[in-house]
């Protein structure tokens, strides 16, 4: 309530002092917790700046925002700025956004991980920077497990362990390992074993290599001992269903919500594979429009994106949202280290948060994922051999999207 | 009696019917009570343990609700009060009327059902832009007045009124269009009904149209406040379905008030 208060004060005051003030618009997908957190931080971004109006519009999910973005990038009424996919912006916002370069200073630049940098450039330029960013990271029941598994073996091995069929009717009763069929369980194993998803060109797919034979057979064996579901494991897990699982950091408030009262847990990085332990970055990066926007809206929004990125913002951002810190300099500080004391399970999204690798700009890669997701299932479900199946996605990417 | 005992089978998959059908119905109601934890518990209950009427009042709070009832309601009725009067007056046409190239047309109308929506979508949003339309109640009511299912559904409908009525009728003297009103009108009331009701419900449920097309909180609808309790990693089931029935409430009460008439318009037009 009084937050609340506080902001209509601010929206009082601002509209006070109406005159002279630029107004932007940040086109979302955010709800709920993450919505308010974006709003609280917007809030005080223009108490701050009270020439500055930002107007956050929600335009429900992903799929949605971007629809909405292509009319209106085709009406040549875009917002003054928006979340983006990476790949939204290879396929389609290329020439629409404002380069950001020489605009973002470089210390600020230098303190992102390079890999989550990578992917907000498009033909050498930087078009985005990283904006509701996560990883996947391992949960594990710590009534069960003392030490987190470090290694894929000792992952394979410990899943094993914790597999327990009492009445030996071939359904265990406890499962050592949760497994969800989607493309990310296995492009991170893929990168883990030194994969790489195209040549140099983007003319090849590589999916068929040792690393790709590597992950499939990892999680294979993985699924021996795995309760199998498509549906989100926090539930299962946090009944003590499933002994560990690896799943999205996004996930961190809904297993504290499915374990509360029944089991202890916590959070490890990733089991590392033959050459490392890197997760996919996952989520979106913000960039703004120069198609349609005065310089006042652009440089607005710049002032607001630089807010963003500012240590105070970055940090509330992450511990209001449960995204993953990404500035060394935010991670290391007397605040940050403060707030990992008192929730454990930050500590490992934090290191995890600097070992994270991205897919390539493809402005199709939303269809390639899927192609990949297919062949996982298709695998794991016993209808094609790993061999089998990496060389039909290989050729079902090549002829459909690189060619 | 020995009727009844023949019948029994019938009622028995009768029964199983219906309880698949109304089991998404049970699921979403009960899971409105459960608390957080219960909502999300593997296994899941059917029942919940304790009644947690707070999820409603959370739901409600957690997006302007109020206006969005209030935007759904008057939407609905408006685009479907519209596109019955313009169906009728088209479907009576198409299916009373001679006029050159009426089958051409009729077919080029049934055509445009072929359409994918979101195909349509961008040239869409760019009429709604031109016309300086973007962000208000025109842009969600307008372009769907006209609908080319209503006028599909009462052309079959007003085909089984016997012609000799418009003969005898024009013999007294009156017009087309008081033909139309006073006897087309009131025998057509199921498949009036019918279509009043596919409408509104459409409406109702419209999602990405309104989406598209508003910017403004006040200017959204029902459906994208549900929206709200979908996260990225997870849903809040317990309040997601709280406010789902209370969103589908005004539908289930037009439904019951309407189901005599529903029925024979589905029946009549041998809609299924």
């Amino acid at each position: 309530m009084y937050k609340k208060v506080v902001i209509v004060l601010a929206v009082l005051f601002i509209g006070v002092l109406a005159i002279g003030q630029v107004e932007i618009e940040f086109w979302h997908a955010m709800r709920g917790g993450h919505l308010e957190t974006l709003e609280a931080i917007t809030a005080q971004f223009m108490e701050k700046n009270p020439d500055i109006v930002v107007k956050l519009v929600g335009q429900g999910g992903y799929g949605d925002l971007n629809t909405k973005l292509i009319a209106a990038a085709a009406a040549m009424q875009p917002p003054t700025m928006a979340q983006f996919y990476a790949d939204w912006v290879a396929a389609a916002y290329k020439d629409a956004l404002m380069p950001l370069d020489d605009l973002i200073p470089e210390e600020i630049l230098s303190d992102i991980p390079e890999k989550l940098l990578q992917a907000c450039y498009f033909d050498g330029k930087l078009l985005t920077i990283p904006f509701n960013k996560s990883t996947l990271i391992l949960f594990y029941n710590t009534d069960l497990v003392s030490e987190p598994p470090t290694t894929w073996e000792e992952l394979i091995e410990m899943a094993k362990a914790l597999t327990v069929d009492e009445d030996g009717d071939g359904t265990p009763e406890r499962y050592g390992f949760g497994l969800r069929p989607y493309a990310e369980m296995f492009t991170t194993p893929f990168w883990q074993a030194g994969g790489r998803f195209f040549s140099e060109d983007m003319t090849e797919s590589l999916l068929y290599s040792e690393p790709g034979l590597a992950a499939l057979n990892f999680l294979l064996e993985l699924k021996a001992t795995s309760l199998y579901q498509t549906g989100y494991l926090s539930s299962p897990f946090g009944s003590g269903k499933i002994a560990m699982y690896i799943g999205s950091v996004a996930g961190i408030p809904y297993v504290a919500r499915a374990a509360e009262g029944k089991v202890n847990w916590n959070t490890a990085v990733l089991p590392k594979g033959p050459v490392n332990n890197d997760s996919i970055y996952m989520g979106t990066d913000i960039g703004i429009f120069a198609l349609n926007t005065t310089p006042e809206q652009r440089e607005a929004a710049l002032k607001y994106i630089l807010y963003l990125l500012s240590p105070e913002a970055h940090m509330a951002w992450a511990k209001g949202t449960g995204y993953i810190p990404f500035r060394k300099s935010a991670i290391t500080s007397a605040e940050w280290k403060a707030y990992m004391a008192e929730h454990p399970e930050r500590v490992a999204v934090t290191e995890q948060a600097f070992h994270g690798f991205t897919y390539p700009n493809h402005p199709q890669w939303y269809s390639i994922r899927g192609v990949i997701g297919d062949m996982l299932e298709a695998v794991l479900l016993g209808d094609m051999t790993p061999e089998e199946a990496l060389q039909w996605a290989d050729e079902t990417i090549e002829e459909e999207y690189l060619k | 009696m020995l009727q009844e005992l023949k019948r029994s089978p019938l009622y028995l998959i009768l029964f199983a019917v219906m309880a698949i059908m109304l089991l998404p119905f049970f699921w979403t109601v009960t899971t409105s009570f459960k608390t957080p934890q219960e909502a999300q518990s593997y296994p899941p209950t059917w029942i919940p343990k304790q009644l947690r009427w707070q999820n409603y009042i959370e739901a409600w709070n957690a997006a302007p609700f109020g206006r969005y009832f209030l935007n759904s309601l008057f939407v609905a009725t408006a685009t479907a009060i519209g596109g019955v009067i313009t169906s009728v007056l088209a479907a009576y046409a198409f299916a009373k009327m001679n006029f050159i190239g009426k089958n051409v047309l009729f077919y080029l109308l049934v055509g445009t059902m072929m359409i994918p929506g979101q195909m349509l979508l961008v040239p869409n949003y760019l009429t709604i832009v031109k016309l300086r339309w973007y962000d208000t109640y025109q842009a969600l009511i307008v372009p769907w007045v006209a609908n080319v299912f209503g006028i599909f559904l009462l052309r079959q409908f007003f085909r089984t009124i016997p012609d000799e009525l418009w003969d005898s009728a024009q013999i007294d003297g009156c017009s087309r269009f008081r033909f139309l009103w006073q006897f087309v009108v009131p025998l057509s009331k199921p498949a009036l009904v019918t279509l009043f009701l596919f409408r509104f419900i459409g409406s109702w449920n419209a999602f990405l149209w309104v989406l598209i097309m508003t910017s403004r909180e006040e200017m959204r609808t029902l459906p994208v406040g549900l929206y709200y309790f979908i996260g990225e990693a997870g849903t809040d089931y317990h309040l997601l379905t709280a406010a789902a029935t209370f969103a589908m409430m005004p539908i289930i009460f037009l439904f019951l008030v309407a189901q005599r008439q529903f029925i024979q318009g589905v029946a009549r037009t041998g809609l299924k």
